[in-house]
C-alpha cells in the first residue's frame, strides 16, 4: 500500500507540474500574442519599422523561452513558429500583405497552448 | 518489473503484462523520434506506472477489483471431470489440456483431481490421492529438519552480513578455512554453511 500511497502521491506532482506548465505556456504565449499585435498594428498603420521592431522583440521573447520550450514542446512545433517568424520579417521587408502570415503565426501560438491543455481533443 | 515485484514476463498479469509493453513502447519512441522531448515519454511512463501501482495496491484490498481486473482462477477438470464449459469459455483445447499435463510428467488424464488455470495463464495440477507421490509423514518416517544454506562467501568475497545473520564470525571463517587448508578467503568461490552447521565448501579454479 506504501507504493500505491507514494504513485498517489507522484501523480499529484505530476498534475500540479502539469497545470504551471500549462500556465507557463499561456504567459509565454500572452506575452508573445500582444508583442505580435502590436508589431500588426503598426504594420497596419504602415509603420514597417516599427512592425520589424516589435516583431524582433516578440523573436527575441521566443528565442529566451528557447530552453524551456525544447524542454516541453515538441522540435516541430518549436521550428515552425520560428518559420513564421521569418516569413513575416520577408514578407515585410519585400512589401507584400503580411496579414495572413500574421494571422497563420498567432493561430499557431494559440493552437500550441491549446494541445498543451486537457481537452479531449487533445488527449485523443 | 522489479518495482511491480515481478522477476519474470510469466508472472506478469494481463494488465501488468499490457503496461509492461505500453511503457516499452513509450519509452522507445522520444529515443527515436529526436524532435520528441524526452520529458513526453518520461511523464507517460510515470503516469502509466503509477496508475498501475495504484490499481494494484486498490486491488490487493478489493477482492472485487481483483476479479475484475486480473479475472479468477477456473477449474478445467473438476473432481476428476473435465469442465468442457469452462474450456470453451477459455478457448482451452483438449491438446492443450494434455500438453499442459504432460509437461507436468502426468500421462493419464484419469490421475489428476484437478486442474486450475490460473489466472496468469499457467495450469496448476492436482493429482487424485492414489496418484500423489507418498511423502515422508505418509511413510512415517522421521526427518531432519529443513534448514537454509547460507552463503558466506560468494567468489572471493566475504558476505558479513550473512555471517552475522548466522551467528558466525570472522575468526570462525578462518578457523573453518584452516581446516579446508586455505589461507584467504579470495581462493574460495563458494562456501555456504546450514543450520546444522554443515558446510559446503567450493575452491576457485585456477585460471588457465
Amino acid at each position: 500500500m506504501k507504493r500505491a500511497l507514494a504513485a498517489a502521491v507522484i501523480l499529484l506532482i505530476l498534475t500540479v507540474g502539469s497545470s504551471l506548465h500549462i500556465r507557463k505556456m499561456n504567459q509565454i504565449s500572452d506575452s508573445l500574442t500582444a508583442e505580435i499585435l502590436r508589431s500588426l498594428d503598426a504594420y497596419q498603420e504602415e509603420n514597417r519599422p516599427l512592425a520589424v521592431e516589435k516583431l524582433y522583440s516578440a523573436m527575441r521573447f521566443w528565442h529566451e523561452a528557447d530552453m524551456y520550450t525544447h524542454i516541453f514542446l515538441s522540435h516541430e512545433d518549436i521550428q515552425r513558429i520560428n518559420d513564421e517568424f521569418y516569413d513575416i520579417l520577408l514578407i515585410l521587408s519585400d512589401g507584400s500583405d503580411a496579414e495572413h502570415a500574421y494571422q497563420r503565426l498567432l493561430e499557431n501560438l494559440t493552437q500550441i497552448c491549446l494541445d498543451e491543455q486537457p481537452r479531449l481533443e487533445s488527449i485523443l | 518489473m522489479r518495482l511491480m515485484g515481478k522477476r519474470q514476463l510469466g508472472q506478469l498479469e494481463p494488465s501488468e503484462l499490457v503496461v509492461s509493453v505500453l511503457i516499452a513502447d513509450l519509452g522507445a519512441h522520444p529515443l527515436q523520434d529526436i524532435g520528441m522531448p524526452m520529458i513526453y515519454g518520461i511523464v507517460s511512463i510515470v503516469t502509466i506506472f503509477c496508475l498501475e501501482l495504484i490499481l494494484s495496491g486498490l486491488a490487493l484490498r478489493s477482492v472485487r477489483l481483483r476479479g475484475f481486473l486480473w479475472g479468477k482462477p477456473c477449474f478445467l477438470i473438476e473432481k476428476g471431470h473435465i469442465n468442457q464449459q469452462e474450456m470453451r469459455r477459455n478457448r482451452f483445447t483438449i491438446d492443450e489440456l494434455t500438453e499442459e499435463l504432460r509437461r507436468q510428467s502426468v500421462l493419464d488424464i484419469q490421475s489428476v483431481a484437478y486442474a486450475v488455470l490460473e489466472t496468469d495463464g499457467t495450469l496448476n495440477v492436482i493429482l487424485r490421492p492414489e496418484n500423489q507421490p507418498v511423502t515422508a509423514a505418509q511413510m512415517n518416517i522421521q526427518m531432519e529438519t529443513a534448514s537454509y544454506p547460507v552463503i558466506l562467501i560468494d567468489d572471493g568475497r566475504i558476505l558479513s552480513d550473512n555471517l552475522r545473520k548466522c551467528g558466525r564470525n570472522q575468526r570462525w571463517l578462518e578457523k573453518t578455512l584452516r581446516e579446508h587448508s586455505i589461507s584467504k578467503a579470495s581462493e574460495v568461490f563458494l562456501l555456504t554453511v546450514r543450520e546444522n552447521g554443515s558446510i559446503y565448501l567450493a575452491r576457485k579454479e585456477n585460471k588457465r
